[in-house]
């Protein structure tokens, strides 16, 4: 059994905003292209954390969701324990459903509203495997147990539930499908922080007990730092920088995982470091800049060819990858 | 600067009086920043709005006073208090597209506030004889403010909508307008939440200047414990509409007295080790239509004892300047 | 692909300890006790909100009287004596035998009305139906799937919108002829448009939502997700149109029968009955007025019924 779970190369995910003839005649208005994800690559080791972090824009939510192959890749392949995403899903989509799951992000519109708690559960359940009825409600039980919830919430429609719990029902519907990897994209942004750590631990536990594969999606550093092995920065749909999260954390490379990191707030007793403030901010994807996308914001330059030239993603010496022309860091 | 006395603020709903903001009192000195931190719905927000007499239908202010140079806000009449708010006090919301109006160009939203206060008047009013040098000394100060707030070109910039403004443009573009009337008291409800950390230290960054060099005293109203604490030097904290405790910032988050401020600090992942569990605060935030007789946060608190359940909660100052509401602090 | 052991906690229950037929009944007595909870619900608001409960009452009444219409009415609404041509209403000049008194021909008003209220519900729920389903069916495909097929169906529901109404109905009558079933036909024939909107609407909304991805997740085909997870979303906003339409349903059929291009001149329509008492206007005004009443009461019922159930179902809708 290999290490990695989850292969992507060379990934793309762009999306065409068409406009009409007439619009284009009239108005002038041209095709454009969103470069959501625009060639990533990493792997997902089995049984770890992998964080994702990045602005808003930057293409963490697009990834996440191409991964679970909600959205088709423009250009690119992932793999999952060794076999192509995109064949899977054409052979047998269910049997790839059953390996990955997804948490969403919103507790309110990730739960059909109009659906008890026995339905939201018994869909996946019987995706997975033929049950008869006693052993359906047993298994939808055993799941809530699993959440922190129990049998009387069964017979609830959502609304009834508070934030904190209808993301253990989401985390439950996840797991009725006993995936081996699961995206949370940025599954405690919407919670109160003594919620927040409530959900926190369940995913911790739940990863143990049923020695899961995450990736998790996040713009709140320190939730990753917390929760994560190793984590990959995300700008303007490429991967900047990926390493262990405490390396990173404690030693970033590349400039723009410098300025983010020194932007998060902290609860300190020394005083705060030098706060790196990056002018502007993010360039639209519709027309990213040429060269390396950051080099317009970036305080570090080496000279023309961070405009020019695309830096790749390298292996480091620290054996961080990182994406920069910047040398002997 | 400002004080504010057992202030109360209450819904009538179906189930029962809603207190959203009970019983807080708090004071800013002048040219401070004070953080006002706590989950959803404990009346952090409310608290603001009750002192800008802005509570929303069918809340009403019911009891308290709000003295702020030497009046007491909540007896002003409307009038009265509209010169106050945007002339002395300023707000800014989470959500700058919501505040801004999309119809209009961001230079005249900024130059309409500097109308409406009078800050420069044009030297003769009516519809023909706007003298030239009026409405250029209005521009003049529109892009004057828009530097300030460190929108780069303001020259071009103030000719464009807000759509054409990213997130913390647009939120630049508020403080600007908020500034227009040199106030000297700031109200900042939750202004960064919308936006991305490296656009957040660019906002905190821009409100501490401000705060610093025109001395204008800042209530920051924040669920994030991190930006509250490296930003203000005061922080409150709230909980189900009562204020907890209130103390210097720094002793507040190293050496809480409340037991909610502590389970709070506990249930975040900045000081908790890697790999160990995070300590959350079991339950969740009570009916406020239905609060305890005692400590709204009696029925999550481990050290809650009968006198916490039946009695509120005395208010104890254990430092100078460092109080909590909590029966152990006795 | 490997399916690891470690958590198959959940492999599949040998026989359970419950018949089929006894789970079965299980399963049914939370779902009912589900609905019974919702009826409750949906009572108490009613009752809490005046103006529905009147036009649901008054709904209620013409329902009724359009079923018992042979028990109530106390006269054949088909054959009238001479001798009571124009006969007034009871408390006027007339007598107790015709309350309302009787039209030209000397039928009795009364019983013309009860039974008048038959086609018109008649006429106006199956027009409704019929263009609940079609409009439905439709916008839940086009808003899902897209492509040509919406295309082609929005075009064409704009076209038919250009036409007014009233207009477009006059249209297709004088195309086909009267008749009961005609009527239905011309009224649907239109009526789709309004229910496509809405849902193609709502579905666009509703299908870009994270609890549709997830069923997506959980293996849910196209047409399952379309059916059980999006449908049920929607119909509280089709509920309330339904209602709202069933009012303008029944004023266009009134128009039409009006115009003489309802059903035949025997068959009591409300609409043929106020045409025919217009002659009558100034010596016999009670011809045309209780029939137009009757029009009146109930499209203005089955509106209050239906902006009731807008503000309790769907408090979305009260903006537009």
């Amino acid at each position: 059994m290999s290490k990695t779970l989850v292969a992507v190369t060379g990934l793309k995910k762009h999306f065409l905003i068409q406009r009409s003839l007439i619009t284009k005649l009239v108005a002038g208005a041209k095709d454009q292209r969103i470069r959501a994800v625009d060639g990533v690559d990493f792997e997902i080791h089995r049984q770890e954390t992998l964080g994702l972090v990045g602005e808003s824009g930057c293409g963490k939510t697009t990834l996440g969701r191409t991964l679970v192959g909600l959205y088709e890749p423009t250009a690119g392949s992932v793999t999952f324990a060794g076999q192509n995403v995109e064949e899977l899903k054409r052979k047998d989509p269910l049997a790839f459903y059953r390996q990955v799951q997804m948490v969403f992000q919103n507790p309110y519109a990730s739960l059909n509203p109009r659906k008890t708690v026995r339905d939201i559960l018994s869909q996946p359940l019987q995706a997975r495997a033929r049950y008869n009825p006693k052993g359906l409600e047993e298994a939808a039980i055993r799941l809530l147990e699993q959440v922190g919830l129990n049998a009387h919430h069964m017979d609830r429609y959502p609304h009834q539930f508070s934030g904190g719990q209808r993301q253990r029902i989401s985390i439950a519907r996840a797991l009725a499908m006993q995936p081996s990897f699961i995206v949370c994209d940025e599954p405690v942004s919407a919670l109160d922080v003594s919620v927040q750590a409530q959900i926190l631990n369940l995913l911790r536990d739940l990863q143990i007990r049923f020695q899961l594969t995450y990736l998790f999606i996040s713009h709140d550093l320190s939730v990753v730092r917390y929760l994560c092995d190793r984590v990959a920065v995300m700008y303007l749909g490429k991967i900047v920088e990926i390493g262990d999260t405490e390396d990173v954390f404690n030693q970033p490379i590349h400039p723009y995982t410098e300025a983010l990191l020194s932007s998060m707030p902290q609860i300190k007793r020394e005083p705060v470091r030098q706060r790196i403030l990056l002018s502007g901010s993010v360039p639209s994807p519709l027309n990213p800049p040429s060269g390396c996308s950051f080099h317009p914001r970036c305080f570090a330059q080496v000279g023309k060819i961070c405009q020019q030239k695309e830096p790749e993603l390298k292996q480091h010496a620290s054996g961080r990858l990182v994406a920069c022309h910047r040398r002997n860091l | 600067m400002l004080r504010v006395r057992n202030l109360a603020v209450h819904f009538p709903t179906r189930r029962g009086t809603v207190k959203a903001v009970n019983d807080v009192s708090f004071e800013l000195n002048d040219g401070e920043i004070l953080g006002l931190v706590g989950e959803s719905g404990c009346g952090k927000s409310m608290t603001l709005l009750a002192l800008m007499g802005l509570v929303p239908y069918p809340g009403e202010t019911v009891a308290g006073e709000v003295r702020f140079q030497g009046r007491d806000l909540l007896k002003l009449g409307r009038d009265e208090l509209r010169q106050v708010r945007g002339r002395q006090i300023a707000m800014i919301f989470q959500d700058p597209l919501t505040t801004l109006n999309p119809v209009f160009k961001v230079g005249e939203q900024i130059a309409e506030a500097l109308r409406v206060h009078n800050i420069l008047k044009p030297e003769k009013r009516g519809l023909f004889s706007r003298s030239a040098s009026g409405t250029d000394a209005i521009r003049e100060e529109v892009i004057r403010l828009m530097e300030a707030v460190g929108i780069p070109a303001p020259e071009q910039r103030l000719e464009e909508y807000p759509h054409q403004f990213s997130g913390g443009m647009q939120q630049r573009a508020i403080i600007a307008i908020a500034l227009s009337c040199r106030p000297h008291l700031l109200l900042a409800d939750e202004p960064t939440t919308a936006l991305d950390v490296t656009v957040q230290a660019q906002i905190l960054d821009l409100l501490r200047q401000i705060n610093q060099k025109e001395g204008t005293g800042i209530i920051l109203v924040t669920h994030n414990l991190a930006v509250a604490a490296e930003f203000c030097q005061r922080l409150a904290v709230m909980y189900a509409g009562q204020l907890m405790e209130l103390g210097p910032t720094e002793a507040v988050i190293f050496d809480p007295i409340h037991p909610y401020t502590k389970g709070l600090l506990r249930s975040l992942p900045y000081l908790v080790p890697k790999g160990s569990p995070l300590v959350p605060i079991p339950g969740s935030v009570p009916d406020l239509a239905q609060l305890p007789r005692g400590c709204p946060y009696s029925s999550r608190c481990e050290l809650a004892t009968a006198a916490c359940w039946e009695q509120s909660s005395p208010w104890v100052e254990v430092q100078p300047g460092h109080a909590a509401r909590c029966w152990r602090s006795t | 692909m490997e399916f690891r052991s470690s958590t198959d906690s959940l492999v599949m229950e040998q026989d359970g300890v419950y018949s089929w037929l006894e789970n079965q009944r299980y399963l049914w007595r939370i779902r009912w006790g589900l609905f019974a909870g919702k009826l409750r619900w949906f009572v108490g608001e009613i009752i809490g909100h005046p103006s529905a409960l009147t036009g649901g009452m008054v709904m209620l009444l013409y329902i009724a009287m359009a079923i018992l219409a042979p028990y109530l009415a106390p006269m054949s609404p088909y054959d009238g004596a001479l001798t009571s041509r124009l006969l007034a209403p009871a408390w006027i000049s007339g007598n107790w035998q015709h309350v309302l008194g009787c039209d030209g021909v000397g039928r009795d008003l009364l019983s013309r009305i009860i039974y008048g209220s038959r086609l018109s519900l008649v006429v106006g729920l199956t027009a409704v139906g019929f263009s609940l389903v079609v409009g439905t069916s439709l916008g839940l495909v086009a808003g899902y799937f897209q492509g040509r097929l919406d295309n082609v169906l929005s075009r064409f529901s704009d076209l038919l919108l250009a036409f007014p109404y009233l207009i477009f109905a006059i249209f297709v009558m004088a195309a086909i002829g009267p008749g009961i079933t005609n009527l239905i036909v011309a009224l649907s024939f239109k009526g789709w448009v309004e229910f496509y909107r809405l849902v193609r609407g709502q579905v666009l909304a509703e299908k870009t939502k994270e609890y549709v991805e997830a069923a997506r997740l959980s293996g849910q085909s196209d047409w399952s997700i379309l059916l059980r997870e999006i449908l049920p979303n929607i119909q509280p906003s089709l509920i309330v149109l339904a209602t709202l339409r069933l009012a303008h349903m029944i004023v266009t059929e009134a128009s039409l029968s009006f115009l003489g291009l309802g059903v035949g001149p025997r068959i009591p329509a409300w609409g043929s009955m106020v045409n025919a008492g217009r002659d009558y206007m100034l010596s016999a005004w009670w011809v045309s007025t209780f029939p137009g009443l009757a029009i009146m009461s109930l499209a203005l019922a089955t509106n209050m019924f239906g902006e009731g159930l807008r503000d309790i179902l769907d408090p979305r809708l009260k903006i537009e």
